[in-house]
């Protein structure tokens, strides 16, 4: 018996449509998936290793003084690109991962997915 | 029903919202909140395959042994929360203020970190509204054993009725 898609899960799809990725993945910052859209990924192991990236990215801006990390980056030799934006709603810390086609724009629409998402959860 | 627990309108309608809330953003089959007695207070969703003042004792048993569980390993916060994983069906407790708790019963395809998000968010949420309560009741309500026991021996009582 399928469920309605939750309110998440419908901005994920509007996200997914709209930039046209291969993946979209709301994840904790601590590894658990929390929504995803349905592609060849294993959501589990996405959510997983964004926020291992996550961790990782959060220990290089401690020991190198930068900012506040907006977004990680990793870049396949086709161009593809796996993106994690974080955003942190009401102390909650979420990682929002996209798997972007070569040559396809993403702050846009993931910029307005935070917002919505930030919206969801105010 | 057995129960001494009356919300007001104001309340009740203020905590269904909450539940709604939660509801729609996780999908969950069912929530139930009660306190730590076992007592419902409200519900919210589908309760045909349930009998939510079955389920509110038996939650209510299951946290007081998770938070005295917690407390033998050390854990200073023994009113977190836990997690049933179960095959067709999920079940979700959570402390609400360390009186309450909110039952939450979901598919088990349903992303945990999906029903760990909302149900904190709920929780926190409730953590005002369940204090305002309390202060209507004149004073926290306590675990009391022989209320717990009582409440859940009835219950248990009408499950085994006729074996």
């Amino acid at each position: 018996m399928a469920t309605e898609p939750t309110p998440l899960d419908q901005i994920l799809y509007t996200l997914n449509d709209a930039g046209q990725f291969k993946a979209s993945v709301l994840a904790a910052t601590d590894g658990l998936s929390i929504a995803t859209v349905h592609s060849g990924y294993n959501s589990d192991t996405t959510a997983a290793m964004v926020a291992l990236l996550q961790k990782v990215a959060r220990e290089a801006q401690g020991e190198l003084g930068m900012a506040k990390v907006d977004e990680v980056t990793i870049r396949d030799r086709d161009c593809t690109r796996l993106v994690c934006r974080y955003l942190s709603v009401e102390g909650e810390g979420l990682i929002l991962a996209v798997v972007v086609p070569s040559g396809h724009p993403y702050r846009h629409v993931t910029n307005r997915a935070i917002r919505q998402i930030r919206q969801l959860l105010s | 029903m057995r129960t001494n627990l009356t919300l007001s309108a104001d309340l009740a309608e203020q905590i269904e919202r909450i539940l709604v809330d939660l509801q729609r953003n996780t999908q969950a089959e069912c929530i139930l909140l009660a306190d730590v007695s076992g007592q419902l207070l409200s519900t919210q969703g589908q309760m045909q395959e349930i009998d939510p003042v079955l389920v509110a004792a038996l939650a209510a048993g299951d946290m007081a042994a998770m938070a005295e569980l917690a407390r033998q390993v050390g854990e200073e916060n023994s009113h977190g929360s836990f997690l049933h994983e179960g095959e067709n069906k999920s079940i979700y407790l959570l402390s609400v203020a360390s009186s309450f708790i909110l039952i939450v019963i979901f598919r088990a395809d349903t992303p945990v970190g999906l029903m760990r998000l909302f149900g904190r968010h709920a929780a926190d949420q409730l953590h005002p509204l369940t204090a305002e309560f309390e202060d209507s009741m004149g004073q926290p309500h306590q675990v009391s054993d022989t209320e717990f026991g009582a409440t859940l021996t009835e219950e248990l009582d009408k499950v085994f009725a006729g074996l």
